[in-house]
């Protein structure tokens, strides 16, 4: 490898690898620190929310009673343009109805159980998602990020010339930054096919707006749902006219009798009590990365269709590979803790790789204090504020602004931590 | 056969750690583990397609990196001197900022790469329906394409500070992408 690769390479990628890393290590960290809590997002909502009713199973009569229940209960306010019903599953066993305005649990016999109050748990998705930036600008700005992953990975490799022969090398009780140095490039090498999967996949979902938009100003006359209609199906034509409940628990019969291997995930309702709607069915398929197939029902629970992400287009089998592949929820329990323990790994990738830098700069003579306290800060603050804003969930309830907790708090660490640099600052800093 | 693909991965991370752990290298040892691991991914495909090459590389990694606890583990306490190569990124004390040229290179990488990299995808979409691929696969195609190229370019382009070349890495995919921006408002 080091025959393959000139000096001046080595060195180009390197500084190409610091350039990248340190314009964009922070926001890197956190979404890798807070994508590897994620993992056990299911596993965290049933904690944040004990008692919460939990079934293996629920009838499907049981499930039009909840929808409809649900439904009436919205009457006369404005209508809901979806119905999202999470169906009982190994790793959340729950049944939960989703609107636009609500989200209620539903116990064993379909009737209402009280509101969802995960709100912990979806402001650490959001955190990841978008790091609690507007939507569309927040996932597109972490998309980037997952580019910006691949983009180290590939200086990482090319500023590595000796990266087989050292791969298994590890003076990890070595404190002069050689040690530093060791563990974030042997992580690196060996979590390579986990981060290339992680960050291509990520980019990919991140991107997926504007790369939509793109493909929709060129060829779909900017219609951007059009778009992802080729991949996962259309929406339908609406019709705002009144229409009867759904019957849901018709299209749950049909696929418990026609797909008996596939396990029922969701069940969408579509424009629901209008003449427009339709019901959508989320199968999951056992030893399969697709985040499931959609099976579509009219309103009278009557099969019409499959959009083919199981067995239709390669590319809509990649696109819907892409969910499960990045949350690691393919393989139950074991993989999650291997999604854990590589995620972890990712995340102290980032984390050093800065240290190894202000390392490198005071051995040669220039002392970073302030930079230094203020890496301090990010790598222990934001654990620290993911912490305190659980603690506020536990202590002051569900209600709580917990975005502006976790950006105050990580705020006012970096800062202590700044102060306390100037006030006393570190011989090794 | 997914036991198998997991095994293979281990045996070739195992494999691999006996021939890198010699004082020469040898062809054989090196193909044998590279060999092993590409089996269990093999037989992970067979087993059950991308899931199982999915599950079998996490057996790999995990082998692998028991192996580098193991080598943490072992390693004696010593102190020997770290590196202080220069990275580039900040001036050292004296130096200019170069602040002009810091954001030129950040616009170039970040607002080029972009454009340059959407001009490949729908290059490549147009590129794909030309040989029949199906309109799904084509639009796939440039999900995967944009951020990948744009990774690629990004990392290329930090690779050169000669703003000709870099000026050259974007306008090539702009000039190439002219058929297929054409057609595609066409259509």
């Amino acid at each position: 490898m080091s025959r393959m690769i000139e000096t001046g390479t080595v060195k180009q990628a390197l500084s190409a690898h610091a350039a990248i890393g340190l314009l964009a290590g922070a926001l890197l960290y956190i979404v890798s620190l807070t994508g590897t809590v994620a993992v056990f997002y299911e596993e965290l909502q049933r904690i944040e929310q004990v008692h919460a009713p939990e079934m293996s199973s629920i009838d499907r009569v049981a499930v039009q009673r909840g929808v409809e229940a649900v439904l009436a209960s919205e009457a006369g306010k404005p209508r809901t343009t979806h119905l999202y019903v999470h169906l009982p599953t190994e790793g959340l066993p729950r049944t939960t109805i989703t609107t636009d305005t609500q989200a209620v649990h539903l116990d064993r016999t379909g009737a209402i159980a009280g509101p969802e109050q995960i709100a912990w748990s979806d402001f650490l998705v959001q955190l990841h998602y978008t790091l609690n930036l507007p939507a569309l600008v927040g996932i597109t700005v972490v998309g980037i990020l997952g580019v910006l992953m691949l983009a180290l990975s590939f200086s990482g490799v090319v500023a590595l010339p000796r990266i087989f022969r050292d791969a298994f090398r590890l003076r990890a009780r070595n404190s002069n930054g050689v040690g530093l140095a060791d563990w974030h490039n042997r992580l690196s090498v060996w979590t390579l096919p986990f981060s290339l999967a992680i960050a291509l996949t990520g980019a990919m979902i991140g991107m997926a707006t504007i790369t939509a938009y793109a493909i929709a100003s060129n060829s779909y006359g900017g219609d951007v749902e059009a778009v992802y209609a080729t991949v996962f199906g259309g929406e339908g034509k609406p019709d705002a006219a009144p229409a009867p409940v759904p019957n849901v628990a018709a299209a749950l019969e049909y696929m418990a009798r026609a797909y008996p291997e596939v396990a029922v995930t969701y069940a969408t309702l579509h424009n629901p009590m209008t003449k427009g709607q339709h019901v959508q069915i989320v199968g999951d398929h056992e030893r399969r990365l697709i985040f499931g197939e959609y099976y579509d029902f009219d309103a009278f629970g009557r099969f019409h269709k499959t959009a083919g992400l199981a067995d239709g287009q390669v590319g809509q089998q990649a696109a819907a590979s892409a969910y499960k592949l990045h949350f690691g929820s393919f393989g139950g329990l074991p993989v999650k803790l291997a999604y854990f323990l590589l995620g972890a790994a990712l995340t102290a990738i980032c984390a050093t790789g800065t240290y190894i830098w202000l390392g490198k700069r005071r051995r040669r003579g220039m002392q970073e204090h302030a930079l230094h306290a203020l890496w301090n800060g990010v790598v222990a603050g934001t654990p620290a504020a993911l912490t305190i804003t659980f603690l506020a969930r536990i202590l002051f309830g569900n209600a709580m602004a917990f975005s502006a907790i976790f950006w105050l708090a990580l705020a006012a660490i970096m800062a202590s931590a700044l102060l306390f640099s100037a006030w006393r600052p570190s011989p090794d800093s | 056969m997914m036991t198998a693909g997991g095994l293979f991965g281990i045996l070739g991370i195992g494999a691999l750690r006996f021939a890198w752990g010699r004082a020469n290298r040898s062809v054989i040892l090196n193909t044998a583990g590279w060999m092993l691991i590409g089996a269990g991914l093999a037989a992970g495909w067979v087993y059950a397609g991308a899931w199982g090459v999915s599950i079998a590389s996490l057996w790999a990694m995990a082998a692998a990196l028991i192996l580098l606890a193991i080598a943490a583990w072992r390693d004696p306490a010593r102190k020997s001197r770290g590196s202080d190569r220069r990275a580039g990124m900040l001036p050292e004390p004296g130096e200019p900022r170069h602040l002009a040229k810091r954001i030129t290179t950040f616009a170039i990488v970040v607002g080029g790469g972009l454009v340059a990299a959407i001009a490949i995808g729908v290059m490549t979409r147009w590129a794909a329906l030309t040989v029949n691929a199906s309109v799904a696969d084509a639009n796939v195609l440039v999900f995967f394409a944009v951020p990948l190229v744009w990774s690629i370019l990004a990392f290329l382009l930090l690779m050169t500070e000669n703003r000709k070349r870099q000026l050259v890495c974007i306008a090539l995919p702009l000039i190439a992408a002219i058929p297929a921006i054409v057609k595609g408002s066409m259509s």
